[in-house]
């Protein structure tokens, strides 16, 4: 038995899903594209993990595990979810489900390079990138107050994070990993 | 030519995913980009990656401004299995409320503050919170046992009371994963939202079933969402 076990359930179950927060999320939204969506989602799937965690095997792949039921969690949700939302085709979000759950390992090492990559950035960019992520202003309301079309904050935006895409695949590739 | 080039149109559409601005047309023509190469799919994944991590990993390239000291905890590298979460959880709660009067803050004065602890133990992250700590956001934070109380710069306090998970999302938004909370209200507030699970079936929650945020009307009292009562069958015990 393992110390997360030997810890009790509430702990073993907690501390894995700590690890596996960050991945899981970013997994319903590769799925779910309606960001609110995704957090709704996520939701439901945290109390069915709890709830089912006598389910998981000890030493197994709790990510995996977790992936399968936020992967149902995620389909059902579009069952029944009003059409005029966007959502993804069966077809499609099953070759997501598969191919993301297998792309979550290395998406520490990404975030990893992300951080040398945010160094690089101008002053101004480090800005526009603090109020947006971390403020969490709304790009409409920044625009307003600075004078600016919305699309102008946008295109800033996008063109930071396409940069920052860059110099990630970059980094990784000079490790030796695929981009 | 790098993949970005190669995928020109993609990164517009995945931009507008990320900016939560895409139109229906928009998403038709991202489904038909998805499904038509893995590599795409691939692309797609990493540029969402990218987002999300923007929002935890931003503040350690700001943390040398001193502004920036209260979010140092967010400038945590990548939480790797280390951030904390504890909190049993009977009942995923809910809470109400609200409040909020118009004083617009400081941008010195951190978010949420730490501002009164009773038999309060944190896992993981809030380990090292004390009374007068600043709260990061979007950091979860696992509260074991006890009661801390939060104040948010504009004026909601916030009482939770372990075991709990919480996240101080952003100065209006408190989001609760586990456990109770109770939310000041004072005379003049609007806006604040509990965000919390929706499957819940507390009194408060069915009210709000459609949505996962409450936005409660300014009131001048204090209230508390009571948790529905889950049994915790099948607990595996060693």
């Amino acid at each position: 038995m393992d110390a997360g076990a030997a810890a009790g359930p509430t702990e073993a179950f907690l501390k894995e899903f700590a690890s596996q927060h960050d991945r899981l999320f970013a997994y319903l939204f590769s799925l779910l594209p309606h960001r609110p969506d995704a957090e709704d989602v996520f939701q439901r799937t945290s109390l069915v993990l709890w709830q089912k965690f006598d389910q998981w095997e000890p030493g197994s792949d709790f990510l995996a595990w977790a992936c399968s039921v936020a992967f149902y969690e995620a389909r059902n949700f579009i069952r029944v979810a009003s059409r005029d939302r966007l959502r993804f085709g069966e077809a499609l979000l099953e070759s997501l489900a598969k191919e993301r759950a297998a792309s979550l390992r290395r998406r520490d090492d990404r975030v990893a390079a992300l951080q040398e990559c945010l160094k690089k950035l101008d002053h101004a960019e480090r800005e526009l990138l603090q109020r947006a992520y971390v403020d969490q202003e709304s790009i409409r309301e920044l625009a307003r107050r600075d004078g600016q079309a919305a699309q102008t904050l946008y295109n800033r935006l996008n063109l930071i994070r396409k940069r920052l895409l860059l110099c990630v695949d970059l980094r990784s590739a000079a490790r030796g990993e695929p981009a | 030519m790098n993949r970005s080039e190669q995928h020109p149109e993609l990164l517009e559409l995945a931009a507008a995913v990320c900016n939560g601005t895409i139109t229906p047309e928009q998403h038709e023509r991202l489904q038909q980009l998805l499904a038509a190469d893995p590599e795409a799919r691939q692309l797609y994944f990493d540029y969402l990656d990218l987002h999300l991590a923007l929002g935890q990993t931003h503040q350690t390239a700001q943390e040398a401004q001193p502004m920036m000291q209260f979010q140092k905890a967010l400038a945590a590298p990548v939480r790797r299995g280390t951030r904390g979460l504890l909190a049993a959880a009977a009942g995923i709660l809910f809470c109400a409320l609200i409040y909020y009067f118009v004083t617009r803050p400081t941008p010195s004065i951190p978010i949420a503050t730490l501002v009164q602890s009773a038999s309060a133990r944190f896992y993981g992250a809030g380990e090292s919170l004390r009374v007068g700590s600043a709260l990061a956001t979007l950091q979860e934070y696992a509260l074991k046992a006890g009661r801390v109380e939060v104040r948010f710069r504009n004026g909601v306090t916030a009482i939770v009371e372990g075991p709990a998970v919480f996240e101080v999302r952003d100065e209006m938004r408190l989001h609760v994963t586990y456990g109770k909370c109770s939310v000041n209200v004072v005379p003049g507030a609007e806006g604040f939202a509990v965000e919390t699970p929706l499957t819940e079936s507390s009194t408060a929650e069915r009210a709000l079933r459609s949505t996962s945020t409450k936005r409660a009307r300014p009131r001048s009292r204090w209230c508390r969402a009571r948790p529905k009562s889950r049994p915790l069958r099948r607990r595996r015990r060693c």
